[in-house]
């Protein structure tokens, strides 16, 4: 699963709506969860922050285990290939 | 990737060109980008799985005055030896102009202006700060979409016109079944806004090459936080939501998505006088729904519906979507409409007073 540090798999990340899906690789083993999803933001080009300024709180939730993975966890430890994640942000309407 | 060589700035006026300031514009081109790519699939020019195209954003000088004077943009986006290209206007600008304003005023501590002019400039910025090194590649792959064939006329010949003329949009059919529901709802939150996601399809007619999308139903936000003025999605809403796509098993996606303003709260004890009408009972996006909509629903044929308590007729519905790039309201089509069904228009002849929009305002706040 873990070659020179790289994590050796596909991955599929999509925002909530399943409109905007991407694949990605090169992602290293020891990255936490909090950072794939501070880099899939960036790329996918989803706002970062509020009306306010403030930085939204997206949650990365792993398809397989039905369940929101934590920002500190490591990528190495939880994904597996054909793993799908799906950011799902708190987000306020008015 | 998308590349622009050129930095953007506004110049602010009074509408007696008398100036106000200048703000350096952090565009996000993204519903430019998806805009150009979406209009070329309509126009059967570009394939639906093509998503990950190289795009190239260049400003258009005004044809008199000239660089750094911009009139618009245009998007060039790349694809096998093929290029497609939309051009855009400078109404692009015109919420960030807004903003712009906003901040102005607030730190000059004066009123923010009704009303404003803005004129757009651009300067090459070869010396922009490339962004890091990402990470990892993320590479964007077609989202689980499928444009099934489908008749225009069968589904235009069951459904009434509504709201705005509907023009050079993507035709979009509302079933009255869907709207009850988010009307049902809308009285059951009581003085509490809530709201659901649309889902159903994008369909393509073969026959008239055309792009339509047909809501099938709404799923109730669950598991939000909500008072008068605000609706938080969680994602426990957004799980919960999927899960009931998954289970209904119709290859359904999200189109959109509807929330109420429960005006009647909002108005309580207002003293305009009879006769006034209300703006907020017209249907509005605030700042927040725009920028929900930016996030989640961020396709070119996604759907913001407002539900507004205007009164004891009932409520009135508002639909808005993208429309080059920008969010606007537009029109739809209901399916099987009852005789008795409303639809929100804005009336700029009947604004309240100024003083009534600040009260109204600070109660959104």
């Amino acid at each position: 699963m873990n070659t020179q540090g790289l994590l050796d798999l596909a991955l599929e990340a999509s925002d909530v709506s399943g409109q905007k899906t991407v694949s990605v690789s090169g992602l290293p083993a020891d990255a936490t969860v909090g950072e794939l999803v501070q880099g899939l933001l960036g790329q996918m080009n989803l706002p970062q922050n509020d009306v306010g300024g403030n930085p939204m709180t997206y949650h990365a939730r792993l398809e397989r285990e039905g369940r929101h993975l934590h920002a500190s966890e490591r990528v190495g430890d939880v994904f597996q290939p054909g793993d799908r994640v799906v950011l799902q942000p708190n987000i306020n309407a008015g | 990737m998308l590349n622009s060589a050129y930095a953007y700035q506004l110049e602010l006026f009074t509408d007696d060109w008398v100036a106000l300031g200048r703000a350096i514009l952090k565009v996000d081109w993204e519903p430019a980008r998806e805009w150009t790519r979406f209009t070329a699939v309509r126009a059967g020019r570009l394939p639906a799985a093509n998503v990950d195209l190289q795009t190239r954003v260049d400003p258009i000088w005004h044809p008199r005055a000239g660089e750094p004077y911009v009139e618009g943009f245009r998007v060039a986006m790349a694809f096998d030896h093929d290029m497609v290209e939309h051009v855009f206007g400078i109404d692009y600008f015109a919420r960030l102009a807004r903003r712009a304003l906003e901040t102005l005023a607030e730190r000059q501590g004066v009123a923010t202006p009704g009303t404003a002019r803005y004129i757009t400039t651009a300067y090459p910025a070869p010396d922009a700060a490339p962004a890091g090194k990402p990470m990892f590649v993320a590479r964007e792959i077609a989202p689980d979409l499928t444009l099934e064939d489908a008749s225009l006329a069968e589904i235009a010949g069951r459904a009434t016109p509504d709201g705005e003329p509907a023009g050079d949009d993507v035709p979009v059919f509302l079933p009255q079944r869907v709207l009850d529901e988010a009307a049902r709802l809308t009285g059951v939150a009581g003085d509490k806004e809530t709201g659901g996601i649309l889902i159903g399809h994008v369909r393509r007619d073969p026959a008239r090459r055309e792009i339509f999308t047909e809501v099938t139903a709404q799923i109730p936000a669950r598991h939000t936080e909500a008072d008068p003025t605000t609706l938080t999605f969680t994602a426990e809403t957004w799980t919960d939501v999927r899960g009931a796509i998954a289970l209904r098993g119709r290859g359904e996606v999200m189109l959109g998505w509807w929330h109420s303003h429960p005006v009647q709260a909002w108005c309580k004890g207002c003293e305009a006088g009879s006769g006034h009408v209300c703006q907020a009972g017209a249907g509005f996006l605030s700042a927040d729904d725009h920028a929900l909509h930016r996030t989640v629903f961020p396709r070119a044929y996604s759907l913001a519906l407002v539900v507004t308590d205007i009164g004891p007729d009932g409520p009135a519905f508002s639909l808005f979507g993208w429309r080059e790039g920008v969010i606007a309201r537009r029109g739809f089509a209901t399916i099987d409409k009852t005789p008795d069904a409303r639809v929100a228009r804005p009336s700029p002849e009947a604004l309240p007073d100024r003083a009534r929009q600040e009260r109204c305002r600070a109660h959104r706040r």
